[in-house]
């Protein structure tokens, strides 16, 4: 019953829109687009790891990891001591220094609550983030990526035929 | 897309009996439409173009954001939501004609849709282009890239003829490197056209992003960088450009000092066409003479921090408040101006 998130760099097109919706709903966002080295624009998000370290650390045990696979935050057992900001190998959870807490995404606990999605999946105009069970995510995944690579072999043919060497 | 996805899953929700009208369904319009459908409001969305969806449909290309997705999203909107979508409706008072304008069926007023209605959003948008500053930029042959992007989509979508597409001739030169005329620049280089992307920016501080005019370099287009076009030259028709190099100040995609150098004149041969991307002007429903609601100097809507405009009932959101943005800012803005809309309503 592990839930997971993807997002299909293939598809992304760096249109915010799941920053800002989660700006609107958290007051602070809780995925950010952020340009690589070569300038990509890359959505940067808790990707709720299977042995998260910030687990590990937390002092508090504010932070914990559910049956469903999400790691989540309790923000009233929090202490602000930033130790899962240094553990987390992609700086994850968001300071709050006025509030004295952290903030991470738990890929919108409260509307999984109604059977809903997360709103980033629900809003993304490319269906770029994909969200489901393990298996399912990972099969749709792969025969995309099959069908790539089938398509890309397919243009290499036709180039090929179009200029013989 | 679900629009409606602050409604908690549980439906429309009981019905408050107010009337909002959103004239515009581009992304901030259709935020604010499902927004407040899901709060329970009466919500009508009017929409000068067949489909709704705005930029989103009719500008990017379908190779960005697939148009199906956008479209399941109204018409969920339109089914669950009850919210009515008048399609090919022009809202106008005695505004300009814009892109697409032909497609439109029918034409009301702008002063009874505000009177019919408890509240109206204005989201129409940025839909006019900035023209080409140089010498004989009138000539024939010079385009907009939101058009040419327009009329290629409007095709797909089996709107209009394949002969009110634009047709390029072998060189095409793309000015600008924003979003809109890298789209424009690929879109010509799909098409087999010879391109040449001209602009202020280099690769690396252009507002697209370096990648974008990589992925342009690798399907053979040719970026001629910190240049700008002096003079179109020809007779009546673009032969050829004069462009000369500047030095420039670009932090962030802007450009901050723009300086010619003189002496760096260069004459590009054989432009057949000139396609122009470097920026969008708001248009508002009304024109010039219009004085109830206040507009800026760069003729956006003067909006309050709770997006009210000077007029009494009317908000306006998404890029005629803020300046051409991308789908996401224009996405939250449109969820704010409906979250004020509500306050304002059950006062």
């Amino acid at each position: 019953m592990t839930k997971i998130k993807v997002v299909d760099m293939e598809r992304c097109i760096g249109c915010e829109l799941c920053e800002r919706v989660c700006e609107f709903i958290n007051t602070k966002p809780r995925a950010k687009i952020r340009p690589t080295f070569d300038g990509v624009l890359v959505p940067i998000t808790c990707l709720h790891c299977t042995n998260p370290v910030c687990v590990d650390v937390c002092p508090s045990g504010a932070i914990y990891r559910n049956e469903e696979g999400v790691v989540s935050l309790r923000q009233n057992r929090c202490i602000g001591c930033k130790l899962c900001v240094l553990a987390c190998p992609m700086g994850i959870p968001d300071p709050d220094p006025i509030r004295g807490f952290v903030t991470k995404c738990d890929l919108c606990t409260e509307r999984s609550k109604d059977g809903l999605l997360p709103a980033c999946v629900e809003l993304c105009p490319t269906g770029a983030i994909e969200y489901g069970e393990y298996e399912e995510v990972m099969k749709r995944s792969k025969s995309r990526s099959l069908k790539m690579l089938r398509d890309k072999r397919l243009l290499l043919k036709k180039t090929e035929a179009s200029n013989p060497v | 897309m679900r629009f409606s996805f602050m409604s908690g899953g549980k439906g429309p929700g009981q019905k408050i009996g107010k009337r909002v009208a959103v004239i515009g369904s581009g992304p901030s319009g259709l935020a604010s439409a499902g927004y407040l459908a899901s709060k329970g409001y009466d919500v009508t969305v009017y929409e000068r173009l067949p489909l709704p969806g705005g930029i989103m449909v009719f500008g990017i290309p379908e190779a960005r954001i697939p148009s199906e997705r956008i479209l399941g999203g109204c018409k969920e909107l339109e089914e669950v939501y009850g919210v009515s979508f008048r399609t090919s409706c022009k809202v106008s008072a005695n505004g300009d004609q814009l892109l697409g304008d032909g497609l439109a069926k029918e034409t009301v007023e702008l002063h009874s849709v505000i009177d019919e209605n408890d509240a109206t959003i204005i989201a129409t948008g940025t839909w006019n282009s900035r023209g080409l500053p140089a010498e004989n930029a009138t000539y024939k042959g010079i385009y907009s890239a939101l058009e040419y992007l327009f009329r290629c989509k409007a095709n797909e979508l089996g709107l209009i003829p394949k002969k009110e597409r634009i047709k390029l001739g072998k060189n095409v030169a793309v000015i600008g490197s924003g979003l809109v005329a890298v789209d424009a620049a690929m879109e010509a280089a799909d098409e087999g056209h010879m391109v040449r992307l001209i602009s202020i920016e280099h690769q690396f501080d252009s507002p697209s992003g370096s990648y974008e005019i990589g992925r342009l370099k690798k399907r053979g287009v040719e970026h001629v960088e910190r240049t700008v076009i002096k003079r179109v030259l020809g007779e009546g028709r673009v032969e050829s450009v004069e462009t000369i190099k500047v030095n420039a100040e670009v932090k962030a995609g802007v450009v901050l000092k723009l300086e010619q150098i003189p002496g760096t004149e260069q004459i590009i041969d054989k432009v057949d066409n000139i396609i122009v991307g470097i920026g969008q002007i708001p248009t508002p429903p009304f024109n010039k003479d219009y004085k109830e609601i206040k507009t800026l100097r760069w003729g956006g809507i003067e909006v309050s921090d709770r997006y009210l405009s000077s007029k009494e009932k009317v908000f306006a959101t998404g890029d005629i408040t803020t300046g051409i943005t991308k789908v996401g800012r224009a996405y939250q803005t449109g969820l704010k101006t409906a979250h004020w809309v509500d306050r304002y309503l059950q006062r």
